[in-house]
């Protein structure tokens, strides 16, 4: 697997089959939390710049 | 260079949640960066979800184990029934009234009213297939019995005839004479079993026939071949039959299976090993292991049969209560009894005198009585209805003897509980009186459901506890079965094979045979726990 951050090359087959399952979980969980931060428009802040 | 994908997703994850949790974001502007941020961290996670994804179901598909061959199940089970079937046909036990089906419809019309049956009609019909199969057609002049019965089976014969899909007209029929005669039901079947009986020369040739054929086509030679065959082929099956890996894994994906019992430390294993495992026994020595594994099939085999036991034994119970005390002191005896021959004498007589009463109200249509009055052929079918009645409840008392006779050819007082199962088995009438009285059962289907259960246990030719069961004496059989299996150095207890209990023992037995499994394969617990993450994951997702 590539990262686009870094040019660093993955060997997913280094992991064992429950840490595949925990980083499976964790990418997993993390989606939701962007999901849950994300702002929506016009929710709070202000109308204009300061 | 960062080689582990789990390190650097956990730490990446803590340095965005950082860089999130430090954005500002109380301007519409800072709202937009910070979205923006968050959208490009969101499709690289979603890339990197999506290629994980890919690799779970490649390796779990990696470790995917053939299937059961289901053909080869169907084979061995179709194989079975045929065989049961030659079984059921040759049955030395029964004659042809049961190895037709007649003592199952007898018993439906019978109880016609207790049961409410949906239809009166469909009974007929099956009765008068059978008759049919046995090349006998009926007509409206073999329902003679009463004047009532020939009229609603001449309607019902018209109707079969014509192929008819409604009757609507028979229903009339049926309302008309019900309010002038409510034992109707019970003169067609009274008009049936003399029918059967009038025609079992027919029938005993006709099964003698199907016997024949069957025999030649399955390759049996005679029962006790048949019975050899049966207990082969049944044996071929339930090996087949056994817990295969792919049906763990089936088992634990619909949760009926947990895997986290099959992990080293698990409490539910190390408890399961600790009683079924000899102490001797090194768990890590696969060829011990596949001994015990042997013993513990056994056992399962012998707590099962145990089980179906339980569920019978109030049947053995009554059986013991009622017949005990006819228990002979000398051998058996193979001929008829005295009270079964005096039962059909008095049938006879009484059927001859109804028959005279019939010719004479059957005549009057052809004018060739000269009643008096209306009032006298009246009276007349009035007393024939009363014969009916008298004939009714000598045919109850000839269904009494005929199974007493049955019993008293194989009673004896090393009685065992196989010879019980064996002839209720053989007599479904019978079986189905007592337990509907045993059970205090109030529905057919019930009955049926008990019935079809007590049959299977009766037909099961692994059976072997119920062989050395004596019906009249007490036998504490947990305990002949924890004294057999203790000498294989297994623990159990009496308290195992309790009603509230075996289930529990059935589970661990099933437990250590399945780890076995497991063990000797191409796959490991932690494979197949892998296998069932990816599934549970991805079931999770698709409902979302």
């Amino acid at each position: 697997m590539k990262s686009n951050e870094k040019t660093v090359d993955f060997d997913l087959s280094l992991l064992s089959l429950q840490e595949l399952i925990t980083v499976y979980q964790k990418v997993s969980e993390f989606l939701e939390y962007l999901e849950d931060k994300k702002i929506k428009e016009n929710e709070e802040g202000k109308e204009n710049d300061e | 260079m960062m080689n582990n994908f789990l390190d650097f997703i956990l730490k990446d994850i803590e340095t965005k949640t950082a860089i999130l949790s430090s954005l500002p974001t109380k301007t519409k502007t800072n709202q937009k960066k910070y979205n923006a941020q968050i959208d490009e961290m969101h499709k690289k996670y979603s890339d990197y979800k999506s290629n994980l994804r890919n690799y779970l179901l490649a390796k779990s598909r990696s470790f995917e184990v053939k299937e059961t061959n289901q053909t080869d199940i169907e084979a061995l089970n179709e194989k079975v029934v045929a065989l049961e079937h030659v079984k059921f046909l040759l049955n030395p036990s029964n004659t042809y009234l049961e190895k037709m089906g007649f003592d199952i419809l007898l018993y439906q019309i019978s109880n016609y009213s207790t049961f409410n049956f949906t239809s009166l009609n469909e009974i007929i019909n099956e009765l008068l297939d059978k008759f049919a199969l046995a090349g006998i057609v009926l007509t409206k002049e073999d329902f003679d019995y009463t004047c009532y019965v020939h009229e609603y089976m001449q309607a019902f014969l018209e109707v079969r005839a014509n192929k008819e899909s409604s009757h609507e007209k028979v229903s009339a029929i049926f309302e008309q004479i019900y309010w002038v005669n409510p034992d109707i039901i019970e003169h067609i079947e009274l008009n049936f079993r003399k029918l059967i009986r009038k025609n079992d020369r027919k029938f005993t040739s006709y099964i003698s026939d199907l016997q024949k054929t069957e025999m030649a086509s399955n390759h049996v030679e005679n029962y006790m071949d048949c019975l050899e065959k049966l207990q082969d082929a049944y044996a071929k099956l339930n090996e087949a039959n056994k817990n295969t890996i792919s049906d763990i894994i089936t088992g634990c994906e619909k949760g009926e299976i947990d895997i986290n019992s099959f992990l080293q430390d698990s409490k539910i294993r190390n408890s399961a090993y600790e009683m079924l495992v000899p102490e001797t026994i090194d768990k890590t020595d696969v060829g011990a292991m596949d001994k015990v594994c042997v013993i513990l099939e056994r056992l399962k085999s012998n707590v099962l049969e145990y089980n179906n036991y339980m569920e019978f034994e109030p049947i053995f119970k009554a059986f013991k209560d009622e017949y005990q005390k006819a228990i002979p002191t000398e051998e058996p005896k193979k001929q008829e009894s005295s009270g079964l021959k005096d039962v059909l004498g008095k049938i006879e007589e009484k059927e001859q005198e109804l028959d005279k009463m019939n010719r004479k109200i059957f005549g009057t249509r052809n004018s060739l009585f000269d009643f008096k009055s209306e009032m006298d052929l009246k009276q007349l079918k009035s007393k024939s209805v009363m014969k009916a009645k008298e004939l009714y409840e000598l045919y109850a008392k000839y269904d009494e003897e005929y199974f007493k006779d049955q019993v008293k050819r194989i009673l004896n007082p090393t009685l065992t509980v196989a010879d019980v199962l064996h002839l209720y088995y053989s007599f479904d009438y019978f079986k189905k009186q007592i337990i509907q009285k045993v059970y205090k059962l109030t529905t057919y289907d019930d009955i049926t459901r008990y019935s079809d259960s007590f049959d299977l246990f009766a037909m099961n030719p692994t059976n072997i506890i119920v062989s050395g069961v004596p019906v009249f004496e007490d036998t504490n059989v947990p305990r002949v079965i924890v004294n057999k299996y203790r000498l294989n150095g297994i623990k159990l207890e009496e308290t195992d094979l309790s009603i509230d209990n075996i289930q529990n023992l059935l589970n661990r037995i099933d437990l250590v045979l399945q780890i076995h499994k497991v063990e000797t394969s191409t796959l490991s617990v932690e494979k197949i726990w892998f296998i069932i993450q990816v599934h549970k994951l991805l079931e999770k997702e698709q409902q979302i």
